[in-house]
């Protein structure tokens, strides 16, 4: 204690008459700034930081410009691809009917959102959604009883545990805001039957924007069918038949969309293409990895919150994390769903690990009313600076627009791509799979890869034929004239050896050149000319 | 009522006031075009003491008179060596060799473009008609036209600056009137680090734009001259780039030179900041100066082998083309290299007496063919006497004429 703070106390005067108590001044709450409550301010500081780092990520150079391409072909002609419109094809196209555009409302509002405001306004969208799907898992969390603290980390360790697979712009982020909502629906649901409602239309508008509103449909099928098992009061019951009307309700949502029922059947086999098996994120979760430390990690903390946890873990609490915990471990693409069911079933039980303090045991004697008008205060102060700092929204604050090598991951195949376009190349193209989808975007979809982040529409054969290109195989002319390709784009690191050969090969003329990337046309073969090529490797 | 209106107003007034105001801030900060300040490019001279021993008047005549401009049209490369070695002001009294003035042209003029490259050549230069930028067509080996094409990225821009074309200068196109400047606009906005064939680039940047750093090009990529320093000392090898990786060096002290040209620092940060561009490129001038003693063959002349040292002397494998084009370049670097740097005078006599004797005795095929890495030996020369070639040509023919016919 300070000596002047010593000097200033009753009990150290001697005498309580010479002084009196300090009388506490209670500020009133100014009538024209709104009050936050300090859990409101905890969840806007969390969801502005959540805002701020997501905002930092580039644009990736893989499916991302794959999916623009084709909002743009779906904005441009009016109406959905009935076959791959970008990939070079020697072959007639798939039969009608077989090829579903999942997507097409992401893609299609991707693309009208990028001829607003720029590839800038997706950057900002990827840290809006992020941030709302954040958002949406705390109000998840806080419904199931949580104190809103606990529910405000949760939303933090979602972010954390996302953050190998959150930092791409696809389709996929819809589904990371609307996976929250539905853990909402099912924790307001024993209590609110306004679920029934507003989740419907989620799912009609998740089936048409991206593939994974199946896991949501699955969440809610085992969360009505272990409720079968469950016994309980009387509200539970009457949430165990809400379920049920619900999920059927959600399906019948699901099949509004341009494939009608046929798309469940198509999303539920989408795994099932060979090629996906090479992606490194469709690939089973590497332990010596960030995604794998994090869910290890997280399988650690689960077996200690179920050991300390004084609520009783519920059968569809575990019956979903036994089933997305195999999904991610199954795939790193999985993570995801893992980081959002995770924190929503988890941080009930480890709160209540700790017998909770009492409410009141900090409570100032005389509540200072100003706080909710300071909190509000700082609560804009940091909306403020997350958004000048953010270079997403400085870029639309200060009207500076970034250009796209700020925007853009630093694999991005720039300099090549603007070459291709100078020159009006069109035709068929062998390029890094990860780079076809840009180079399509930026010619216009005059060049058309062998393969690019698509690899779920791409046949088996060719991609064979794509991986012996890759990786420099003897014959690849022949390979290359078999799929009619009419130029090649070379990644000097990843495809050493191809470029090596390409150098020196008489059929390739060097176009363009720089430290990442070759831009090499093919000739046309002379009679024989490919075989001798070939054999003199 | 009006407090319930104000407490739902309030956070939106609040952020558009403080938004407001950083906006007007952010936009007074912006530092991201790229300014041109002067309008004629920089001329890098010889900055030592000259030395008539490298090379004598009579000797620089004969060279000189061996690479007057060809004749014949073979290719744009050649015509860019001729006009880079005797300058716009050439004039040679002879209607069959082009004046320096119409080699000039060839690259200002899509008319005099034709004329000498034939009238279905296709055009030099391209303007984009959205962005208004000018693109060279550059060379492919596929092309069927790719003698008229320029040979490496941004060498005519480079060229330009070097014979003290202005910004403003008129660029006559086949897709209409441009200038200089757009071209120069266009090669700063395309240049990148990842770039191959840098150097021309960064000559011209030397050149026409520096000491102005920091701009971002038309990807959005912050260009520093920092940066552009890094690039040219950074190669994985010293042969790295074209004409054995010399131009790298040639970029270098262009760059020195412009930096020097400024004049002294005006305040310590401005000091400490120019010696942090110096320092790294005298470090890699010295390597490459303390290579080039202990390699130089015994009669002078330095092969592509140079940066093996001593080894390099055993290399017989070379031609005279190789000779000439490796001892050409690193005279010519050598010339403009700052006085820093300890060059050896006994080995630039025995590279430049090896080079005059190589060039009066090869003959003219070779020379034609080779008239490229010809003419850097020859403007080397003429660098390391501090002589304008077309001046110290027709000086000498003057003298010649009025010795000949004192009448």
């Amino acid at each position: 204690m300070s000596n002047s703070t010593a000097s200033n106390s009753p009990a150290a005067s001697g005498s309580a008459r010479d002084t009196f108590p300090p009388v506490p001044r209670p500020i009133r709450s100014s009538d024209y700034v709104p009050q936050t409550s300090g859990a409101t301010l905890a969840a806007v500081v969390a969801l502005c930081g959540v805002f701020l780092l997501t905002s930092l990520n580039r644009l990736n150079h893989t499916d991302f410009w794959g999916h623009l391409c084709y909002g743009r072909w779906i904005s441009q002609s009016g109406q959905l691809p009935s076959s791959d419109p970008f990939a070079a094809r020697t072959e007639p196209a798939q039969p009608a009917g077989r090829f579903v555009n999942v997507p097409w409302l992401a893609q299609w509002s991707a693309y009208e959102l990028y001829r607003l405001g720029g590839p800038q306004s997706l950057v900002f969208a990827h840290a809006a959604m992020v941030m709302s799907g954040c958002g949406w898992l705390m109000l998840a969390i806080a419904a199931r009883g949580v104190r809103p603290g606990g529910a405000v980390a949760g939303g933090l360790v979602m972010y954390l545990l996302a953050l190998p697979t959150m930092g791409t712009v696809r389709p996929q982020l819809w589904g990371v805001v609307a996976f929250p909502l539905v853990l909402l629906g099912i924790s307001l649901l024993p209590r609110r039957s306004h679920p029934m409602f507003w989740l419907p239309v989620v799912f009609t508008l998740w089936a048409n924007l991206h593939g994974s509103f199946i896991l949501g449909l699955g969440v809610l099928a085992i969360w009505a069918l272990v409720s079968i098992w469950h016994v309980g009061q009387s509200t539970e019951d009457v949430g165990r038949w809400r379920s049920f009307w619900l999920i059927a309700l959600c399906v019948i949502a699901s099949c509004l969309n341009p494939a009608g029922p046929q798309l469940l059947v198509q999303v539920a086999s989408f795994g099932g293409n060979p090629a996906l098996e090479k992606i490194v994120e469709w690939g089973p979760l590497v332990i010596k990895s960030l995604g794998g430390v994090l869910f290890f990690g997280s399988l650690l903390v689960t077996c200690f919150v179920i050991r300390r946890s004084s609520r009783q873990f519920q059968a569809g609490e575990v019956v979903l994390l036994i089933i997305f915990g195999l999904f991610s471990l199954i795939s790193l693409r999985m993570l995801v769903w893992w980081s959002i069911l995770w924190p929503w079933v988890l941080v009930p039980h480890l709160l209540s690990c700790w017998p909770r303090r009492r409410e009141t045991q900090d409570e100032p004697e005389y509540p200072d009313a100003s706080r909710g008008t300071m909190r509000t205060l700082y609560a804009l102060g940091c909306i403020l600076v997350v958004l000048c700092w953010s270079p997403s929204s400085r870029a639309f604050i200060t009207g500076q627009t970034r250009r796209i090598g700020e925007l853009t991951s630093s694999d991005t195949p720039l300099y090549v791509a603007d070459q291709i376009r100078w020159r009006k190349l069109t035709g068929n193209v062998f390029c890094p799979l990860d780079w076809g989808d840009f180079l399509i975007w930026r010619s216009d979809g005059a060049i058309k890869p062998l393969v690019y982040s698509h690899v779920h529409l791409v046949q088996p054969e060719v991609w064979d034929d794509y991986l012996r290109i890759y990786r420099g195989d003897r014959n690849w002319t022949q390979l290359a004239d078999q799929h009619g390709l009419d130029y090649l784009v070379l990644s000097r690191t990843r495809n050493d050896t191809l470029r090596r050969d390409v150098e020196q090969h008489p059929r390739a003329s060097i176009l363009y050149q720089d430290e990442q990337s070759l831009l090499v046309q093919l000739l046309t073969a002379a009679p024989g000319q490919t075989n001798q090529a070939s054999g003199s490797l | 009522m009006f407090a319930c209106l104000i407490r739902f107003t309030f956070p939106v007034l609040f952020l558009a006031l403080f938004l407001g105001a950083y906006r007007l801030l952010g936009k007074s900060m912006d530092r991201s075009q790229l300014t041109l300040e002067r309008r004629q490019p920089r001329s890098i001279s010889h900055r030592r003491e000259v030395d008539p021993r490298i090379v004598s008047d009579e000797q620089l005549f004969a060279v000189l008179d061996r690479l007057q401009p060809p004749t014949e049209w073979t290719n744009t490369n050649v015509l860019l060596h001729a006009f880079r070695l005797w300058g716009p002001l050439a004039e040679f009294n002879d209607d069959r060799v082009p004046s320096g003035e119409r080699l000039r042209q060839y690259f200002l003029d899509d008319a005099a473009f034709r004329k000498l490259a034939g009238s279905d050549a296709p055009p030099l230069y391209r303007i984009d008609a959205e962005t208004g930028q000018v693109h060279v067509r550059d060379w492919s080996p596929a092309d069927p036209d790719r003698v008229s094409s320029s040979y490496h990225l941004n060498d005519i821009l480079a060229t330009l600056a070097e014979t003290g074309t202005s910004l403003d200068t008129a660029l006559r196109t086949r897709d209409g009137d441009t200038t200089v400047e757009r071209l120069l606009d266009t090669a700063m906005g395309q240049m990148h680090f990842r770039q191959h064939e840098f150097e021309w680039s960064a000559i011209s940047y030397a050149r026409y734009v520096y000491p102005e750093s920091g701009w971002r090009n038309d990807y959005g990529e912050r260009i520093t001259a920092a940066e552009v320093v890094r690039e040219l000392v950074g190669p994985l090898t010293l042969t790295y780039g074209p004409c054995n990786g010399l131009h790298r060096l040639e970029a270098m002290v262009v760059l020195w030179g412009a930096d020097q040209e400024l004049g002294p620092a005006t305040s310590r940060g401005d000091e400490r900041a120019r010696q942090r561009l110096r320092d790294p490129m005298l470090r890699y001038m010295r390597q490459v100066v303390a290579l080039l003693e202990v390699s130089q063959h015994v009669d002078g002349y330095w092969t592509r082998a140079w940066p093996a040292g001593q080894k390099a002397r055993t290399d017989e494998n070379a031609s005279l083309s190789d000779h000439i084009l490796v001892t050409g370049h690193h005279l010519e670097w050598l010339a403009l290299a700052p006085p820093e740097l300890d060059v050896p005078n006994e080995m630039v006599v025995r590279a430049t007496q090896w080079v005059v004797r190589a060039i009066q005795e090869v003959d003219d095929q070779v020379l034609r063919r080779g008239y490229g890495p010809f003419s850097h030996a020859v403007r080397a020369l003429c660098l390391w006497r501090s002589k304008d070639p077309y001046e110290a040509w027709r000086q000498y023919k003057g003298q010649q004429k009025s010795a000949a016919d004192p009448a």
